[in-house]
């Protein structure tokens, strides 16, 4: 059974290397209304009594402006954030494609890094053989990947990384943004792959800007606004909220 | 603190421990690319340590056998297991303050067990350590130096000596991420201690003054390796302070470890 249930969750982090002028700008340009202090210390509130109930076949868009604590969200529901405040259970196990290229390194070669990542993601030995020959394929590199890939193009480069971390199949799948990938026929290709890794997955959590891509795969939202959930529900209600709140906004 | 207060977080940390051994394939790799990176393009490689390590062997036996008039057969020996030890020594303390530094973009993206980032930092050392230990040995055997019986003892001196690694580097990893200036302070203390440390003088040399060796835990965790490897079996204090610093070493540590793991991420 897979699920994420957050109780009552906050995150707080601490401002380490404050002094006390950078402090004092940062209050203004926030009124003062996430940062406050624990045991004494500055902190920001990331994130504020957060209750989430997440099922087997959920697909759920966060949505929010720049700051609401999106990927913060998103790093909570990837066991990367211990909440400072509060419980989290995840039954599952998690992928989360928060960056692309996460430990690919110059100095060995591509099949090499294949494999690496692959373990770093948490790919058991016996299953890697079959997924470095799925990556290889994928990416078309062909003899290239013998070579390091300190000497690829920056879109050989992305091809690796985007098919390194869409051979995962994970029961939770944590997406920030879309995807940066390659030449036009490799969009299509990549826009394939990532549907099928959507579809593995037991539950899906996606964070974006664009309203319109989510609404694709997505049935439920999450709208975040400084760190709280405004609203969670059907993805066309929350999106038309959240969208009649920013259009609120600039006026 | 009670004792019944410490007891889980010494037991979070055997835990994230043992489950950090299990995933031995990962930080073997992950040391093993470390190394790779930072021999690239480099000529000769590894043999790179081998050499830099002959050559600080040679010039210290050298110039400092001459100084103290010691027979430069007798001496190099002693220098070549001091400098060794040392090495290793002092590369995993000045590395530890950066073990979850260094890691930082991974710790940020994925959730792994963070003894992973421990083992990558003690394994990329080890292989080091082994490499510079080829050219000890051959001292050893050309010095006509070497103990067959005493073998057993020095292994036993090596498990202590990677002991350390494994109390420290979590330790002042965790200090080091969250007070930065931590590394400089550690290369200073560093830099003193191997000075006041018996790793190429001899502690005899400092006549009436020789407590000053024997209460340092650095000249008894030398001894624990050298002593066996030069044929004799090292005293039996020499072994209780070594013993004493890795289990107040190792219950810091868990200690440490068990309480701040979960605020790391946020040091970052």
């Amino acid at each position: 059974m897979t699920a994420i249930t957050l109780d009552n969750v906050y995150v707080d982090f601490p401002l380490l290397a404050q002094n006390r002028s950078l402090k004092r700008l940062l209050s203004l340009s926030l009124q003062g209304s996430r940062l406050g202090s624990a045991n004494g210390k500055s902190v920001v509130h990331a994130l504020k009594a957060v209750n989430l109930e997440l099922k087997s076949g959920d697909r759920i868009a966060v949505v929010g402006p720049n700051g609401a604590g999106k990927s913060t969200l998103l790093r909570v529901l990837a066991g990367i954030y211990p909440p400072v405040i509060g419980e989290i259970a995840i039954e599952g196990q998690v992928g989360a494609l928060l960056t692309t290229g996460l430990g690919m390194r110059d100095d060995i070669s591509g099949y090499e890094n294949i494999d690496f990542c692959l373990m770093l993601q948490g790919v058991p030995a016996k299953k890697i053989p079959a997924k470095r020959e799925d990556v290889a394929q994928f990416t078309e590199l062909g003899e290239f990947l013998d070579i390091n890939v300190g000497a690829y193009s920056s879109g050989m480069r992305v091809k690796l990384a985007f098919a390194i971390s869409t051979a995962l199949d994970p029961d939770i799948l944590i997406v920030d943004e879309i995807f940066g990938t390659g030449d036009a026929s490799f969009v299509k290709k990549a826009e394939k792959r990532m549907l099928d890794l959507i579809d593995r997955a037991d539950i899906l959590v996606f964070a974006s800007h664009a309203s319109s891509l989510v609404e694709q795969f997505c049935e439920k939202a999450i709208w975040l606004q400084d760190g709280n959930i405004v609203e969670f529900g059907a993805i066309k209600s929350v999106n038309a909220a959240y969208l009649r709140h920013v259009a609120a906004e600039s006026n | 603190m009670s004792v019944m207060a410490i007891s889980p977080l010494l037991s979070k940390t055997a835990r994230d421990m043992a489950e950090g051994v299990s995933a031995w394939r990962l930080w073997s790799t992950f040391g093993w690319h470390d190394l790779q990176a930072r021999f690239r393009r480099s000529w000769i490689g590894p043999l790179w340590l081998m050499l830099s390590a002959a050559v600080f062997m040679a010039a210290l036996s050298i110039v400092y056998a001459t100084l103290f008039k010691i027979a430069l057969g007798a001496y190099l020996p002693f220098v070549a297991v001091g400098v060794s030890v040392w090495g290793f020594l002092a590369a995993v303390t000045s590395e530890s303050t950066l073990v979850f530094v260094e890691s930082e973009s991974f710790i940020r993206q994925t959730r792994i067990n963070l003894f992973v980032y421990v083992f990558r930092v003690l394994w990329r050392n080890i292989i080091v350590f082994c490499h510079q230990f080829v050219v000890t040995l051959v001292v050893l055997i050309l010095a006509n130096n070497f103990f067959v019986t005493m073998i057993p003892l020095a292994f036993f001196g090596l498990a202590l000596l990677f002991a350390q690694a494994l109390w420290m580097l979590p330790l002042f990893g965790l200090i080091g991420a969250r007070f930065r200036d931590a590394q400089v302070i550690i290369q200073n203390l560093l830099q003193v201690a191997f000075f006041i440390t018996p790793v190429f003088w001899p502690a005899a040399s400092l006549g009436s003054r020789r407590w000053l060796a024997d209460l340092n835990p650095l000249n008894s965790l030398i001894d624990v390796v050298r002593e066996p490897l030069l044929g004799r079996v090292p005293t039996l204090q020499c072994y209780s302070i070594v013993l004493a610093v890795t289990f107040l070493g190792l219950l810091t540590s868990s200690f440490f470890y068990g309480r701040f793991s979960k605020r790391l991420v946020y040091w970052l």
